[in-house]
């Protein structure tokens, strides 16, 4: 692992990235930028099922934003990229870093969670209910813990 | 409703602490550097890197090899600290904070080559 980390940051493209003025500061803006996208889609759909918000069919809300939130998330894994390889060693390391990836990986789950259950239970459930609360929660944690990368 | 209320008490919180620390991040950075004690260093610049997250440059000071940490190289060029002015073996005045674990390294909130002064925060 640590020789892969120690690959990427001796790459090419990692020194590119390190040594250019303009695509570090610009990949850092449009992650940012991007998640803010990615929250208020994902917010939306959780907010409805929730049942906090009401009147637009569920499943409607769910086709019109979901595209965003794949559409966002694909920018943010793109220019996180970006932002990972220059310091592949220091940052592979971080346990905030690491505590973000599981926190992406349940959030993902959940997702699946809540869609199977969404299409087994029906959008009243309870079950729908609380995944979508979880998910708020979480893709909220992997936004607090990427912030904390910086400071561990 | 709870869930506005939960909202609004979630910021009202997150406010409170943010608030307070605010102002010390605005002049004195990350909490990592004691801005309690300021030091400042004169020595020859060993090693330096300009590379993104921030540049960074090594001089030597009370026995030890200090890492610098400078500025990203975006501001580092607006600010007109280029490469070819702080460079290996020229002499350098740092004015920064250390880190509070001890390592030797300095957090600088300004820097002075060839008699300018070049501030990065």
């Amino acid at each position: 692992m640590f020789a892969l980390l120690q690959a990427i940051q001796a790459s090419a493209y990692a020194a590119y990235v390190r040594d250019s003025l303009l695509i570090y500061p610009a990949a850092n803006i449009a992650h940012v930028v991007a998640v803010m996208v990615f929250f208020a889609a994902v917010a939306a759909m959780d907010l409805r099922l929730m049942r906090v918000i009401r009147g637009t069919p569920a499943p409607l809300v769910i086709a019109r934003l979901r595209p965003v939130a794949i559409g966002a998330l694909v920018m943010i894994a793109a220019t996180g990229a970006v932002l990972f390889v220059p310091e592949a060693v220091s940052i592979g390391r971080n346990w905030a870093f690491l505590l973000k990836l599981v926190a992406i990986a349940l959030a993902l789950g959940n997702i699946a969670a809540n869609d199977w259950a969404l299409r087994r239970t029906g959008e009243k459930s309870v079950t729908v209910q609380m995944t979508a609360g979880l998910s708020l929660m979480l893709w909220l944690s992997v936004a607090a813990l990427g912030r904390a990368i910086a400071y561990v | 409703m709870l869930a506005s209320r939960l909202l609004v008490a979630t910021l009202l919180v997150a406010a409170a602490l943010l608030l307070k620390p605010l102002t010390a991040f605005a002049h004195h950075g990350w909490s990592s550097y004691d801005a309690e004690k300021p030091m400042t260093v004169e020595a020859v610049i060993e090693d330096v890197e300009f590379g993104n997250p921030h540049g960074m440059l090594m001089v030597s000071h009370d026995g030890r090899q200090w890492h610098v940490i400078l500025a990203p190289p975006s501001r580092m060029q607006a600010r007109g600290a280029t490469a070819n002015i702080v460079a290996k073996g020229k002499t350098v005045k740092v004015y920064g904070y250390p880190r509070r674990d001890g390592a030797a390294e300095i957090r600088a909130e300004w820097i002075e080559v060839d008699g300018r002064r070049f501030e990065l925060r």
